[in-house]
């Protein structure tokens, strides 16, 4: 039994306000392309409510993208992070068309992948994500989950649209319903 | 982005669709690096906040390569629930550099309006605005020159008006809607904000958000909701659409725009009919045990001759003495209800008086007026009144920009009064936004010889387009030509007949090409000077640091007054720099600022807290208001012969049914804020353009195919008064009735036309003798659309 730091995402709070996507390219640099994107679906029990998920790489316990690199540039390290480690990349897209969440993207700046590594730098000193760090309603945090329960983390259950084979490793809130009273005036 | 229920989200898809744009989200992409190119570069940290007015004021820690601003990051409060930052703060390491900038002075040789300029330098520039102003002082006085100022703008130009005598307006009739009744309850002059501060939420027991958009427009106040909610507040959001915040709440309920007053009143009387009013607090805390006489509906009082409540207290009926008696008089037991003859004059207490004037405002009457049904009112109304302590929290563009707001204020401020809920922990009437409440500290000013003083405002801004006045040139700070009127066209009429017009900014706003002389100020960030300004926020001190220097030729805005006022002969009265500025707004004796100048807050990360308990503010707790009977004012005398010395319902001023121009423009236009933008500020950033790139006209698919309009058509949106075109969004979210578009898009990125072609200006006339003057009714506007 081992535990995994994984993000954790709470319908209950995000509002889509992308400040994490910001944050994250604001402390990288980034420009043209996102590590994180926030989406929003319909919940399947009531339409006028619109669900927020914010995504990057979900640093998966069964990554594709490890398997498909030739160049293995991808690694899971012991506490569950994915990183790719770019200098060796030749940009075969070979792991952007693997990943069912295309986590990693092309960086045309510098022709190679590019993909969320979980802040490591960051985690390694013992602070949070820099997306974390700035999320503006505490809906995006991380936890450590132990691996049984990525396992068996059916997402489906959160009525949140994802593939599941990869077993992504994040922990999903469910929206809980509230009350609505309207009429259509 | 949508994604529909079949549909597996793939983060990359939308990544590169969206992100087609590229290197172009950049003005330049030679500074922007990513870290690891930083060991080459020169870098420093610098600490300054964000200034733009979204009701958040966000400190930064941002770091400089080579000279230019690379990274923002929260900078760290002393209470670290502060320390956070939006998106609109980060996008500004993008639009700082944006090819909107103002480069040079301007001048103007196209007409007023047609956007034709040409550079000249900050000496011509400066000198013509110097001689300018120097014969319009001699000629007409300086009452003739009116500085108008948007509220994004930090260093307002504190002198100048003063030097020259002139006027001075910040957002004149705008956010006061709501307060300009409630206020006239608590007596307080503050923009209606609630009394406790949002961080007192945990312990309230119902929070109902009426109108009130509190996870977009205050973003960084999000955490004191979620605290709230986890500690098993029940919110309660009751909004026409299925807003950001409603979506959050435990409760949504939807209500009929512009009739917030009538739910209010179902809710009085519910409370009444129920018995669930605050007997004790009303007789000891409220004006309720006054009398109003039957003859002249005035309050009874000992002695009409003298002023003032010590020498001609208001009177009540003593239960003890079974007689008139002062209400501050010791040993008093006021009488809340009753009818009672003094000298052949018939009296009743003002709480008998509402209870009359309630009768007709029935649970069934309020159902009807707001389209909520009576059980979800009932329950409403219990939660409110029966849960412990509870806030009602209103917004600055929900109600508020009615023509019948100031009813819908007063009615919170009864709903308050009866339930006790003013100066109670986890209590609190008003404006839930901005974190407007929290612990302050006086600040002491720089004096200007006793000669120069500015001229008080004649008008409220919005009547100087029709009524004679005074004023011949305008000096716009910002963009209020755009966004501090209604109606354009009769904003441009009274422009150009204007003398002079000079714009101040950073960026090319649709005000500045009205422009007869433009200059380009700094942003927050940049500045000539180390200190650049300081202010209290939050219960903290703030101070913010050059972080880079000038971009262009810009000045800053303290150099720029500096610069002016030598021309004008007069800089010898001004500081020297803002730092000696701050120096001397800190030599205060005020307890709270102890410990707190310049050198010690350089110390601290340029953040300090006051000397101030560690919890959170809260107002009245010793239940004694700065109203002339020091009691929470229910019955509001001046408005006797308006009838709205109590409550009394009054339909929209323009969009309601009953209005017979409903037929030919049957939708109501509201324009709200968006998370996105403050106002009609980020309109140009790159950054957030990516996720909202063009104005959207939100409507309800009922609403469109009535009208025969697909999601995305190209309509155009008119009335009597104007017109704007803009593609629709249509959404399920949004109420039937009523559309949308966000505020302060500029023009140049509208179809066609400015939003506030169509906005209504109409002012209420009851409201001149209300403390803010009318309120200008943006949201109470209709419209019909169409295909373009
Ligand atoms: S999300 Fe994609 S890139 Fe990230 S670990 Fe899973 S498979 Fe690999
Ligand atoms: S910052 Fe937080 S609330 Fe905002 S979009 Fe990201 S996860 Fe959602
Ligand atoms: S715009 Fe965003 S970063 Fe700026 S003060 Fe407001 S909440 Fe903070």
């Amino acid at each position: 039994m081992t535990a995994h730091i994984v993000f954790s995402i709470d319908l209950n709070r995000c509002i889509n306000c992308k400040t994490c996507e910001m944050a994250c390219n604001d402390h990288y640099g980034l420009m043209g392309i996102h590590r994180r994107n926030v989406f929003t679906y319909e919940s399947e029990s009531d339409e006028k409510q619109r669900l927020h998920v914010s995504m990057s790489c979900n640093h998966c316990l069964n990554p594709v993208c490890v398997y498909i690199c030739p160049e293995n540039n991808f690694q899971k390290r012991g506490d569950g992070i994915v990183i790719h480690e770019p200098s060796r990349c030749k940009g075969c897209k070979l792991c952007i068309n693997a990943c069912p969440f295309h986590a990693p993207k092309f960086n045309p700046k510098t022709n190679r992948v590019d993909k969320c590594n979980f802040c490591v730098e960051r985690i390694d000193q013992g602070l949070r994500p820099i997306c974390v760090e700035n999320c503006t309603t505490g809906a995006l945090s991380i936890m450590m989950l132990d691996t049984n329960e990525i396992e068996s983390n059916s997402l489906k259950s959160a009525e949140l649209p994802i593939a599941g084979y990869t077993k992504p490793s994040i922990n999903i809130l469910k929206k809980q319903q509230g009350y609505t009273f309207f009429r259509e005036g | 982005m949508k994604i529909s229920r079949r549909d597996f989200i793939k983060a990359g898809a939308v990544g590169t669709a969206s992100m087609g744009l590229s290197g172009s989200l950049f003005s330049s992409n030679k500074w922007f690096q990513p870290v690891s190119a930083k060991g080459k570069s020169q870098e420093k940290i610098a600490f300054t906040y964000h200034t733009t007015n979204c009701g958040g004021r966000c400190a930064f820690k941002c770091t400089v390569r080579d000279g230019k601003l690379s990274m923002i990051q929260p900078n760290t409060w002393t209470d670290k629930r502060f320390s956070t930052v939006c998106l609109k703060g980060l996008s500004e390491i993008e639009r700082i550099y944006s090819p909107d900038r103002l480069q040079t002075p301007l001048k103007r040789v196209g007409e007023r309006g047609e956007g034709k300029f040409v550079p000249i330098s900050w000496n011509e520039a400066l000198t013509t605005i110097a001689d300018k102003l120097k014969e319009l002082k001699r000629k007409y006085g300086g009452k003739s020159i009116l500085f108008s100022c948007s509220s994004g703008i930090e260093y307002t130009y504190p002198f100048l008006p003063s030097l020259l005598g002139a006027q001075f307006a910040i957002e004149s009739g705008i956010d006061i809607g709501l307060a300009n009744g409630l206020e006239e309850c608590i007596g307080s002059k503050a923009y209606g904000y609630v009394q406790n501060e949002t961080s007192d939420w945990v312990n309230s027991s119902t929070i109902i958000l009426l109108g009130c958009n509190i996870l977009e427009t205050t973003l960084t106040d999000s955490k004191f909701f979620f605290k709230a909610k986890d500690a098993g507040a029940k919110i309660i959001t009751i909004d026409p659409n299925c807003s950001t915040t409603a979506s959050k709440s435990d409760q949504w309920i939807r209500i009929k725009p512009g009739t917030d007053g009538a739910l209010l009143l179902g809710m009085i009387s519910v409370i009444l009919d129920n018995q669930w009013y605050q007997h004790d607090y009303l007789v000891k805390n409220t004006s309720s045990p006054f009398l109003i006489r039957a003859d002249n509906q005035k309050l009874l009082k000992q002695n009409d001759t003298h002023e003032g409540s010590t020498t001609n207290p208001y009177l009540v009926w003593d239960e003890n003495s079974n007689s008139l008696k002062p209400f501050n008089a010791p040993g008093v037991k006021a009488k809340l209800e009753g009818e009672f003859t003094v000298d052949g004059v018939k009296v009743k207490t003002v709480f008998t008086a509402l209870k009359e004037n309630q009768k007709q405002y029935t649970l069934k009457w309020a159902a009807e007026k707001s389209e909520i049904g009576e059980d979800i009112i009932f329950e409403l109304t219990r939660d409110y009144a029966t849960r412990g302590p509870a806030v009602l929290g209103w917004g600055f563009g929900g109600g508020d920009k009615w023509a019948n707001a100031d009813i819908t204020g007063h009615s919170g401020g009864i709903l308050g009064a009866l339930t006790g809920n003013i100066g109670r922990v986890g209590g609190g009437v008003g404006v839930a936004l901005y974190h407007g409440t929290s612990w302050s500290a006086q600040l002491s000013s720089w004096e200007l010889p006793s000669q120069f003083k500015a001229t008080p405002l004649e008008m409220t801004t919005p009547d100087m387009r029709e009524k004679p006045n005074s004023v011949k040139a305008v000096i716009n700070l910002g963009n209020t030509l755009q966004q501090h009127f209604a109606n354009l066209h009769k904003t441009e009429k009274w422009i150009k007949q204007l003398d002079f017009i000079v714009t101040i900014d950073p960026f090319h706003n649709p005000s500045v090409d009205y422009s007869d002389i433009v200059l380009p100020a700094c942003t927050a960030f940049e500045s000539e000077y180390d200190i650049v300004n300081m202010q209290i926020n939050r219960s903290h001190v703030l101070l913010s640091q050059k972080v880079i220097e000038p971009l262009h030729e810009s000045k800053s805005d303290f150099r720029i007054e500096k610069e002016l006022a030598a021309k004008l002969g007069l800089d010898q009265y001004l500081p020297k720099t803002p730092e000696e500025y701050q120096k001397a707004r800190l030599n205060s004796p005020d307890p709270r600022l102890k410990g707190i100048n310049l050198n010690t807050l350089k110390e601290n990360n340029c953040i300090m807290r006051l000397q101030v308990p560690d919890e959170p503010y809260r107002g009245y707790m010793d239940q004694i208001y700065p109203t002339p009977s020091t009691k929470l004012e229910l019955y509001h005398e001046k408005l006797a012969e308006d009838h709205q010395a109590l409550p009394t319902f009054e339909e929209p001023g323009e969009a309601s049914p009953n209005n017979p121009l409903f037929k030919k423009y049957p939708l109501q236009f509201s324009s709200a804020h968006t998370k996105y933008r403050v106002h009609s500020q980020f309109t140009n950033a790159k950054w957030i353009n990516q996720y909202q790139p063009e104005p959207r006209l939100e409507m309800n698919p009922l609403d469109a195919s009535s009208r025969g309009l697909q999601n995305g058509d190209l309509v155009e949106v008119f009335n009597d008064r104007g017109t704007f075109k803009a593609r629709c969004l249509l959404t399920e979210a949004y109420r039937p009735g009523q559309i949308r578009l966000h505020e302060g898009w500029w023009s140049k990125h509208m179809a066609a036309g400015n939003l506030q072609n169509v906005t209504n200006d109409v002012l209420n006339p009851r409201q001149y003798k209300l403390r803010y003057g009318p309120v200008i009714p943006y949201n109470d506007t209709l419209v019909e659309v169409k295909k373009v």
